[in-house]
């Protein structure tokens, strides 16, 4: 039976990806770099933790495989484009490609028999089973901890010093240098958080969502936190919002579907991306600072 | 030249030793130099356009490294430090761009520095503190709660120099800070900062172009030319023109006559032109200036008296506000370049960005001004004979030395780039040229090709409107002088009355030399 | 070098399985019929999305798009076959084409007049794109009896002359536009240097919308070509396999000149169609090509840095 409560019980059940991988884009675009490539980097961690679950049947390792990944890629990718320079749009591509393209590989390196089983997902918290409020009050950890991240890294953002000196050194990089912020390291750290966040979004859809895996598991959500950012002008609060808007509108297919019966549940996600795409638009349009960090996705060089 | 003042190592608050900077591919931008700075004075650094300033002062702050030398401060060796650790250890820099974050507003903007910023949560009484003591001291009045971005360009310049001063500072080097005051304002700053020199033993050093309050306020002056240090000396032993000389560095040579002379209506006007340059931020105001046929005209002036918006408003570059600009009777002050260049008016600019393009081929980059035009395209198809037939045009006519026509423009050195983007000009029968630095980079002999073809323009009728550094070019060639003063016209005079003194005394604002 | 770099990958991937590799290439790539046949549309598919990519680029105009573009060509050549039931070939290619074309000028209207940055909005048409083959496969042109959702079959209109004229066709005129039109000196120039395409005049919203378009047409026509060639016989979701993207990298691979570009496709197909082969024998993902044009793509951007 699908109502309501179900919809939205389902809407939050899927929102940490959307929101941690909008924040993680969030953070490193506020510094000035562009990542382009999470959807890969999010293949890749949900993946091996599919793996790692599987072969290891120990939930804390297999939440942690992702967010280690993360550190990994968010070093790299630093390297190439922070270091290097390199054009920001092409690495991301690359790092996708690589990404889509090894998901199923590291999928293959799974002892017989093993591929396509269920894995364990994370436990519900149950606080209350009321059958309207359970969609909210009834979810696992990790819900409520995305759903806190919101305003933590809002805080971080802009309650600390070191969420201001990200924020300079994605508006004016050089004008930062000489007043001694440390642009190279403050700019890998906000890719290596990126990372982090993106690998522990790609894990949650195994463990959290599917118990399972298939190919391409994410489903272009890494693509979408580029514009979710956008929608939500680099302000964390707004950003972590409309993820969880977007998170309902997904699951609204099921919904659609009952009540409106002809249209189609592709009709919904198409929606959204469109939906995405026009709020880019008019936020652009009509929105002051809609620019973004000045200096974003350029590469800072000396001399 | 005045001998070099020594100053005992210990009262040196920073020394530098051989120090020599090249950037690739082979640009020497500091040549051996020494350097030893005494703690608690004034330092004025001046000298022209790439003479080695700013890179000087980047290398002291530890932005760029050098390629071989040493640094000491407060007595320490610092020769590849951080930026960081030498802002730790006093110095501080205030860079020619704003280096604000125009996104947050003052208070913010101090505070994200070092001194204020090591603990983990945002507080910004400590440094926002500082900050209005400091400008209640100085006598600072402006909204520290409005985004800098929001705030007058003035403000923004004297908050930059006001939030490192609220940090512990020893050492403060400013790198042309007063583009954007008035001389007035300027004044204010320099008293305020001598003052602080007097008061905590701060050293100052400060490179400008404004000649008026140089010779008021610091205790030194160092002159610096083509990467090195040509004179140093406090200010009681100094007369304007030993700056100038120091400054230029050239004898005036020889004049060349002009043939002829007609005194017909000009080919270009300017009438109370007011233009500014959006992408720099610089401005012109009321420039009245004439070209007639058979004559060149020279404008001169320092490098922020805003001759460098000069050329860009005359081609359509820049959004001209009021005035206008007349070329051979008609009023093109609102054409956009491509006009422009149809009706015979074509520029080269110093900006090779806005001229060539680097990874296109010769004859591409020689078409760039008429490739729309018979012959060298026909409805859709682009004749590559004709391009290549120009090419080669250009390249025997004007002694373009190129591997092949075919290769990409930027194999090619500085020097026959300029040459490239001045044959573009030439060979489409222009009627007048503006040539904005037109030799700079260029060896002696170079040089003077170059200037020989604005020569043969001029005496064949044509028109030259040369903007130029080099005060030597600009003496031997031009008919008639003006001079460009923080973007007005300050002095215009024929060529047969001035002198190198009496022009480079001009430029830096003075009455005379 | 850039045959080097693709074999040097090659041969990493032999990490799994060995120099059967190889062997499976030569043999089963380039000695079956069936293998030629595949290895010739792809490459002509490759080369159309990567002169899609090739030619946007070129004027600076980051066009991520080629999936969806592609979708959308295939999209409007499906329903020409079904919907209105035509055979001929020039109204399929031009169907597509239109198409492609239209959907590439949708992020370049939104670049110009609302300044939306291009890679954001020609990324996420691709999923829009996408979802309308989903939808279309799953109703209106359904094929009834089929388990997962498709398109009726489609005749196949192209053979190995079509294809190779399709390919040879695409590469002369992309090279004598960017060699010998107007318009691809405008679009060399635009793409860099805007500067100095400011002093001569050259209107960087026009010429970058043209060269989206023409991107755009050449991915939409690849997009016709997938499902009536050797490749697939009906329109299906996901058909766009990832060779929109793939086909940026070949444009990268390529220096983004127009003539690499067939070769660097070869290659490129090449390695598609033996690990083809080998997923037949081994299990061995198709995908991991994709991940080797991936890397490719990295070290080009790293080693291409200005």
């Amino acid at each position: 039976m699908i109502d309501l409560p179900t919809v939205l019980f389902v809407a939050f059940l899927t929102c940490p990806p959307i929101i941690l991988s909008s924040l993680g884009m969030n953070v490193c675009e506020r510094a000035g770099e562009y990542n382009i490539g999470m959807e890969g980097v999010m293949l890749i961690c949900a993946t091996t933790t599919y793996v790692v679950a599987l072969t290891t049947s120990n939930l804390v390792l297999s939440i942690l495989v992702g967010p280690l990944l993360g550190v990994a890629f968010g070093i790299f990718l630093a390297v190439l484009q922070v270091r290097l320079g390199a054009n920001q749009a092409f690495v991301g591509l690359g790092i996708f490609l690589v990404g889509a393209g090894i998901d199923p590989y590291i999928a293959h390196f799974l002892p017989e028999g093993l591929m396509g089983r269920a894995v364990a997902t994370l436990p519900r918290l149950e606080i209350i089973r009321e059958p309207y409020w359970y969609f909210i009050l009834d979810q696992n950890v990790f819900v409520y901890i995305s759903l806190a991240a919101i305003p933590v890294a809002w805080l971080l953002m802009n309650r600390t010093f070191f969420g201001l000196k990200m924020t300079a050194t994605g508006e004016n990089p050089a004008g930062s240098d000489v007043v001694g912020i440390a642009v190279f390291k403050t700019k890998l750290i906000s890719l290596v958080v990126s990372c982090v966040l993106a690998g522990f979004a790609g894990g949650y859809f195994v463990y959290g969502i599917l118990g399972g895996w298939i190919v391409g598991i994410t489903g272009g959500v890494g693509f979408l936190a580029i514009a979710v950012v956008r929608i939500g002008k680099w302000n964390p609060l707004l950003v972590g919002i409309y993820s969880v808007i977007l998170s309902v509108l997904f699951s609204f297919q099921y919904l659609a579907q009952i009540v409106f019966g002809n249209i189609p549940g592709e009709f919904f996600l198409s929606m959204s991306y469109l939906i995405s795409i026009v709020s880019v638009v008019l936020t652009n349009r009509f929105g002051k600072s809609a620019a973004g960090p000045a200096a974003l996705g350029i590469p800072y060089k000396r001399e | 030249m005045l001998p070099a003042v020594k100053v005992p190592q210990q009262a040196a608050i920073l020394r530098v030793e051989n120090l020599t900077k090249t950037f690739p591919p082979n640009v020497q931008v500091l040549n051996d130099i020494d350097l030893s700075l005494e703690k608690g004075k004034m330092y004025a650094l001046i000298g022209e356009n790439g003479a080695g300033k700013s890179t000087l002062l980047k290398i002291a702050i530890g932005l760029y490294k050098p390629s071989s030398g040493r640094l000491f401060f407060k007595g320490e060796e610092i020769t590849g430090k951080s930026v960081g650790e030498n802002i730790d250890s006093g110095m501080a820099m205030v860079t020619q761009g704003l280096s604000l974050i125009s996104t947050f507003d003052s208070v913010e903007n101090t505070a994200i520095q070092r001194e204020f910023s090591r603990k983990f949560v945002l507080d910004l009484s400590d440094g926002g503190g500082k900050l209005s003591e400091l400008a209640r001291r100085l006598d600072f009045k402006t909204d520290f709660n409005k985004k800098v971005g929001n705030l007058p360009l003035e403000d923004c310049q004297k908050v930059e120099v006001l939030r490192r001063l609220a940090c512990s500072v020893d050492l403060l080097m400013l790198d042309e800070p007063s583009t954007m005051l008035t001389p007035l304002e300027e004044e204010h700053l320099l008293h305020a900062l001598k003052n602080l020199v007097a008061e905590f033993g701060l050293t100052v050093v400060i490179t400008t172009h404004k000649f008026q309050n140089l010779l008021k306020y610091p205790d030194e002056i160092l002159v610096m030319r083509k990467g090195a240090i040509v004179l140093r000396s406090t200010v009681e032993h100094l007369s304007p023109s030993d700056v100038v000389r120091a400054v230029t560095g050239e004898e005036p040579r020889e004049r060349t006559k002009a043939d002829q002379r007609v005194e017909a209506a000009p080919l270009l006007e300017l009438s109370s032109l007011d233009s500014v340059d959006q992408r720099s931020g610089r401005s012109l105001k009321d420039i009245s200036l004439k070209v007639h046929s058979g004559e060149l005209v020279g404008v001169v002036g320092s490098a922020f008296s805003g001759k460098d918006v000069l050329a860009k408003a005359v081609m359509g570059m820049a959004h001209n506000t009021r005035g206008s600009v007349i070329f051979d009777g008609e009023d093109i002050t609102r054409w956009k370049t491509r006009q422009i260049l149809s009706k015979g008016l074509d520029c080269v600019l110093k900006d090779i960005d806005l001229m060539l393009v680097p990874t296109l081929s010769l004859g591409d980059n020689l078409a760039l001004n008429q490739y729309y035009e018979q012959p060298f395209s026909k409805r859709f198809l682009m004749n590559r004979r004709a391009i290549d037939a120009l090419a080669e045009k250009a390249v025997t006519a004007f002694a373009i030395r190129t591997p092949s026509i075919r290769a990409p423009v930027q194999v090619l050195s500085g020097g026959n780039q300029r040459k490239v983007v001045l044959a573009r000009a030439l060979l489409k029968e222009s009627k007048v040229v503006v040539a904005e630095d037109p030799t700079i980079g260029l060896d002696i002999g170079t040089s003077q090709e170059v200037m020989d073809y604005l020569v043969r323009l001029r005496n064949r009728g044509g028109g030259v409107l040369l903007i130029s550094e080099e005060l030597g070019d600009v003496m031997t060639y031009a008919d008639t002088i003006y001079v460009l003063y923080e973007g007005t016209v300050r002095n215009v005079l024929p060529a047969s009355e001035a002198t190198l003194e009496q022009v480079g005394a001009y430029i830096l604002g003075l009455d005379k030399a | 070098m850039l045959a080097f770099l693709a074999a040097s990958i090659l041969t990493y991937i032999a990490g799994a399985p060995f120099l059967e590799f190889y062997a499976t290439l030569v043999r089963r790539g380039l000695g079956t019929s069936v293998g030629i046949e595949v290895l010739i549309a792809l490459t002509t598919v490759l080369v159309l999305t990567g002169l899609a990519a090739c030619i946007p680029f070129s004027a600076s105009m980051w066009n991520i798009g080629g999936e969806g573009q592609l979708c959308m060509g295939g999209l409007a050549a499906t329903v020409a076959l079904v919907a209105l039931g035509t055979q001929s070939i020039c109204v399929i290619v031009l169907f597509s084409m239109i198409a492609g074309g239209a959907w590439a000028l949708i992020p370049a209207i939104l670049r110009f007049k609302f300044r939306t940055n291009e890679i954001v909005s020609t990324l996420l048409l691709n999923f829009v794109a996408a979802y309308s083959v989903l939808y279309a496969t799953r109703e209106p042109l359904r094929l009834p009896q089929a388990m997962a959702p498709q398109s009726p079959i489609l005749p196949q209109l192209f053979f190995i002359p079509g294809l190779l004229a399709v390919l040879v066709a695409s590469v002369v005129v992309s090279y004598v536009l960017m060699e010998k039109t107007r318009l691809g000196y405008e679009i060399q120039v635009v793409g860099r240097s805007p500067r100095a395409a400011a002093y001569a005049g050259i209107s960087m919203t026009y010429t970058g919308a043209l060269a989206m378009i023409i991107g755009g047409a050449f991915a939409g026509l690849a997009g016709a070509i997938i499902p009536t060639s050797y490749l697939m016989s009906a329109l299906m979701p996901g058909f766009s396999s990832m060779y929109g993207f793939v086909g940026m990298g070949v444009a990268l691979m390529a220096r983004l000149r127009t003539v690499d570009i067939p070769l660097n496709a070869f290659i490129v197909a090449l390695l598609f169609v033996t690990l083809q082969f080998l997923h037949a024998g081994t299990g061995i993902p198709l995908l991991l090509a994709v991940a080797v044009v991936g890397l490719v793509m990295i070290v080009v951007a790293v080693l291409r840095r200005k």
